[in-house]
């Protein structure tokens, strides 16, 4: 079932990519580093070795952990990328009615130009 | 009256509430020739088309809708862009006298104000419980915005019927202005050195239309007021 649930989720993330709806760009490496987790999470061996690593007593929370790491890494470039891409379609949109005002201010005031 | 170096740029916001514009902008530009309407069809179902505005009004259409801040912002960047000396709101729904303009900008003209604002006398007279909240909520953002500028912000800081001059349109301009702008721009204003007045007004009852701020609106204004709040005590008026 382990096995399934992992695939599965790969299986999206490739349809994802083929597609090009997910763009392989600074945020691609926290998905990849997420099905990574997936398959790796299924050895008990990798668990147990990378909670001793992270000094981590309860073995399976390691994973929990890092997957909730993943998580907020990709929440806080998603939302620094959407506040930047908001901020540049304000900007553009400013721009682009200021010509169009513009070229009426000259209609109507042509000496203030 | 100003004088002919004085060109007055008022801006009409507006949001589904064509109807009143044709007459609206007929008033301002029977006001005098220094006085330029503008409309800022703030995305619109039913776009404002030439023929709901008089000849001789600047009419921007925005293809979404962006709120009031936007709206602020195409106006400030004209006014900036072609040197007008002062700024002009008011609403498109008839709540705000045009013939009170001249009495609005005399501060900014004489320069005695950076910007004035018209505060409703009868702003608090009705009554029913969503009047009630909308008092407590009022009384909220004027009691924090008194604090955050040492009372010297307006105690009407949701009027949307100001005027600023060209220097407070530069600095204004240089913050990105919330969907209801209104009360942080009269807490910017005293907080960058501007000097902001107030003259008191009788807000006439809407002629069209019925409000913007429907409840999820006025939630998300409360909450973006706050976040404003905190930002700026913690980022002490940092431009964009």
């Amino acid at each position: 079932m382990k096995l399934v649930a992992v695939l599965v989720l790969a299986t999206l993330f490739l349809i994802l990519i083929r597609r090009k709806l997910l763009q392989v760009d600074l945020s691609f490496p926290l998905f990849l580093g997420l099905v990574v987790l997936g398959f790796a999470s299924m050895s008990h061996d990798f668990i147990d070795w990378i909670a001793a690593r992270l000094d981590i007593l309860d073995a399976p929370r390691a994973i929990i952990m890092i997957t909730i790491a993943i998580l907020l890494a990709l929440y806080t470039s998603l939302a620094v990328a959407y506040s930047r891409l908001r901020h540049q379609q304000l900007l553009l949109v400013r721009h682009i009615i200021s010509k169009e005002l513009a070229v009426q201010e000259k209609s109507i005031n042509p000496v203030s130009e | 009256m100003p004088d002919s170096n004085n060109r007055i740029l008022v801006f009409v916001p507006s949001f589904n509430d064509r109807e009143l514009l044709r007459p609206l902008t007929s008033q301002i530009l029977a006001l005098g020739k220094n006085f330029q309407p503008m409309v800022v069809d703030d995305g619109s179902r039913a776009p404002v088309q030439k023929n709901d505005v008089t000849e001789g009004t600047l009419l921007a259409r925005v293809p979404d809708n962006f709120g009031l801040g936007m709206a602020t912002h195409i106006a400030f960047d004209h006014a900036i862009l072609h040197e007008y000396s002062t700024v002009v709101r008011i609403d498109a729904d008839g709540q705000h006298p045009v013939s009170l303009i001249p009495r609005i900008i005399a501060p900014v003209l004489d320069g005695s104000a950076d910007i004035v604002v018209a505060e409703r006398t009868n702003r608090n007279k009705r009554t029913g419980f969503r009047e009630t909240i909308s008092r407590l909520v009022r009384g909220y953002l004027s009691h924090t915005a008194n604090i955050m500028t040492g009372g010297r912000a307006p105690s009407d800081v949701n009027s949307g019927f100001f005027a600023a001059n060209l220097k407070s349109t530069l600095k204004i301009n240089d913050f990105s202005l919330d969907r209801f702008p209104e009360p942080q721009i009269y807490i910017l204003a005293p907080r960058n050195g501007l000097v902001v007045a107030s003259m008191k007004m009788e807000q006439s009852e809407r002629k069209y239309g019925t409000s913007t701020v429907t409840l999820g609106h006025a939630v998300r204004l409360f909450y973006r007021f706050n976040i404003f709040v905190l930002a700026e005590l913690l980022q002490k008026s940092s431009a964009r």
